[in-house]
């Protein structure tokens, strides 16, 4: 075997313009489709992190009726005792009207439980501006802005803002109607925070609208995406009443989207093979077409036909190698560069290159391939010459 | 016995039509032999050597070497037959452009013994011996035409084989590098090679022992090489008796 690698070898170092040309087209492929692929993991990763981690969480239970779920500190005890959860945060969703001196803003009304959201989200550390809002019995009323209400609303932190509230009793609608202190502004996020929201704590928004127990939904987060579907299918039976959702039915954007990015990496990828596998054939074939009189003088030594095969396979492989090689140095280097240079960076969502081992070793093992198999009929030809005919060729 | 061979026939097709460069060839050649092989160009010489070099393996009729039938045998089986057995010479030298001259003679050993040092070692001292121990790591193009051929024989000779198959070996040298080859053909044969040699060249068929003339495919003339200026054998004369005898002559 160090034979026919050592022919390859010294074979291809004599037709060096071949050899760089070879190389080159392995390396190009795989230097593009490293950043490539960890670019668009990186995307995924973003989209799951920004889309779910932030917001929808992994799971959600939400009524059947589309009404609040009622009997969520039960609820929330039972979950409690499921293990393997990662937190488990209710939120309750109302309409309302924010004002402010004269300007005025129809808003969404998020009740939520400041210490389980930082747990789940890191929502009182993402706050661009302020703190978080005070939860506790007998506190001051403190609301959170998202940073486009905010600005239309013309308010910071430590303004008031006046919040109407309407909601039902006794089949009426009722108003409620009262100050509260800005605690702080939430910026970031891009798409998916909710930038033109308005948030208070979640025991006041129960007290305000008279449902002391409820929740319009509950988020639970995981320490895995993919576990999402076991995990629904899990709980499901815990909560007949209520429905389970995961991830990719709650938030469909998010689904497509990392369903998109799959099907540019199959395309993607299906070009490079295409883009790699051409010219090296084709060049290993004029190779062997240019050499034939070579092929011929190792036959008539005795080199058999799988001899002159393995060492035309052995070509394609150093090619390969050498290839892979530089193009995955190269490809880490554009890494680097898109770490310091995302590709795409808006308001808290940043695209990375994600830099695992899959985004590196599926392109250089697939180039890898490839590189083979383009050698696979150059060496085939090679392997099938005649040397009583090929030593009469000039 | 180092060849049979009996009713040896190789043709190619041309066209519709096929060219019979063999006819029914029919000869042995016994261990130790010096044969010279002459003859018109398009006789069938270089297709001989190819059949009895195993290089050819598409001929039709029987075909012995060292008394095993190659005849049917594989192109595998021909390759591993002619890497230990048999050194091949060629006109036109053929050696690989891209090894060193000392890895182009130690190249079929290597092959055959996986063992590149002892290849080296073995080609070193054959290059010795053909006086060429100072370009061991010269590039084969930059030798002179003598000195390929000499690389070129002691590249047919690493792995020891019985026989050395040389086609026109002196085709392509001077007179003083001709001599030279025959000088080393001369001291292979005293040492029990056996050789069969191609030429169109007197001086280097009458240096063999026996003599065959192939003219249209056949063996016409067979003789001791003392025999071979007879007027009636002598390939070189336009009188000689190489032409197929005519029929009620
Ligand atoms: N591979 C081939 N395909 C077609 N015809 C061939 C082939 N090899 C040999 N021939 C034909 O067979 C005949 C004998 O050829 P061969 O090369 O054996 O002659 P030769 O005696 O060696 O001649 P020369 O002295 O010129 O080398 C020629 O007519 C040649 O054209
Ligand atoms: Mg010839």
């Amino acid at each position: 075997m160090r034979l026919l690698v050592h022919l390859a070898l010294r074979s291809l170092l004599r037709s060096r313009l071949a050899f760089g040309l070879l190389v080159a087209a392995v390396t190009a492929g795989v230097c593009f489709q490293i950043p490539n692929a960890a670019n668009l993991a990186g995307y995924t990763e973003e989209l799951l992190r920004q889309g779910m981690e932030r917001m929808t969480g992994h799971l959600q239970v939400v009524a059947r009726d589309g009404k609040a779920v009622e009997g969520v500190a039960a609820m929330l005890a039972r979950l409690e005792r499921q293990g393997g959860l990662r937190a488990v945060v209710p939120r309750l969703i109302h309409g309302g009207v924010a004002f402010k001196g004269s300007e005025h803003q129809p808003v969404r009304i998020q009740g939520i439980d400041p210490g389980a959201e930082e747990r789940a989200t890191g929502f009182c550390r993402r706050l661009g501006r302020g703190r978080c809002m005070r939860a506790e019995a007998g506190a001051a009323p403190e609301a959170v802005l998202g940073a486009s209400l905010a600005a239309r609303l013309k308010v910071g932190v430590g303004d008031r803002v006046k919040v109407l509230i309407p909601y039902q009793e006794l089949g009426e609608v009722e108003h409620s109607s009262a100050y509260y202190r800005v605690s702080g502004v939430l910026e970031g996020g891009g798409a998916f925070t909710t930038d033109a929201d308005l948030f208070l704590a979640l025991p006041l928004l129960r007290r305000v609208v008279g449902a002391e127990d409820a929740a319009s939904i509950v988020s639970i987060y995981l320490h895995d995406h993919a576990e999402a579907g076991r995990r629904a299918a899990e709980l499901r039976p815990l909560l007949p009443r209520l429905e389970v959702k995961p991830w990719w039915e709650v938030s469909q954007f998010v689904a497509s989207a990392i369903a998109g990015n799959r099907a540019i990496y199959g395309v993607s990828m299906a070009m490079v093979v295409a883009a790699v596998m051409i010219p090296v054939s084709a060049l290993l074939f004029i190779l062997v077409l240019h050499e034939r009189r070579q092929i011929a003088i190792l036959g008539a030594l005795g080199f058999s036909r799988p001899a002159l095969f393995g060492i035309y396979m052995w070509k394609a492989a150093l090619v390969g190698l050498i290839g892979v090689g530089l193009g995955s140095a190269l490809g880490y280097g554009l890494c680097r560069y898109f770490m310091l240079r995302p590709i795409f960076e808006f308001s808290g969502f940043v695209v990375r290159p994600a830099l695992n081992l899959e985004v590196f070793a599926v392109p250089s093992l697939a180039l890898f391939t490839v590189t083979l198999l383009s050698g696979l009929v150059p060496a085939l030809r090679a392997a099938r010459c005649e040397p009583a005919v090929g030593l009469r060729e000039d | 016995m180092l060849f049979l061979a009996a009713h040896v026939s190789r043709s190619f097709p041309q066209g519709d039509d096929s060219l019979t460069a063999l006819d029914d060839v029919t000869l042995i050649v016994r261990e130790h032999e010096y044969v010279a092989i002459a003859g018109p160009s398009g006789g069938g010489k270089s297709t001989l050597l190819n059949v009895l070099g195993l290089l050819d393996g598409e001929f039709s009729g029987h075909l012995e070497f060292r008394n095993q039938k190659v005849h049917g045998l594989s192109a595998r089986e021909r390759a591993a037959l002619r890497l230990a057995g048999i050194g091949i010479v060629f006109q036109r030298f053929h050696l690989l452009p891209m090894l060193d001259v000392r890895d182009n003679v130690a190249l079929p050993n290597w092959r055959l013994h996986g063992a590149r040092r002892r290849a080296r070692a073995r080609a070193e001292e054959l290059l010795a011996q053909m006086k060429l121990g100072h370009r061991l790591r010269h590039d084969p193009s930059r030798l002179s035409g003598g000195e390929m051929q000499r690389v070129a024989i002691a590249r047919a000779l690493v792995n020891d084989p019985p026989v050395l198959l040389a086609d026109e070996p002196t085709g392509n040298l001077d007179a003083s590098n001709t001599r030279a080859v025959l000088r080393i053909f001369d001291e292979l044969a005293e040492a029990g090679r056996t050789l069969v040699v191609i030429s169109h060249n007197p001086e280097v068929v009458t240096r063999a022992k026996r003599v065959l003339v192939l003219h249209h495919g056949k063996v016409t003339v067979d003789v001791p090489v003392g025999q071979i200026m007879e007027p009636r054998f002598n390939p070189w004369s336009t009188l000689s008796g190489t032409q197929p005898p005519r029929e009620g002559a």
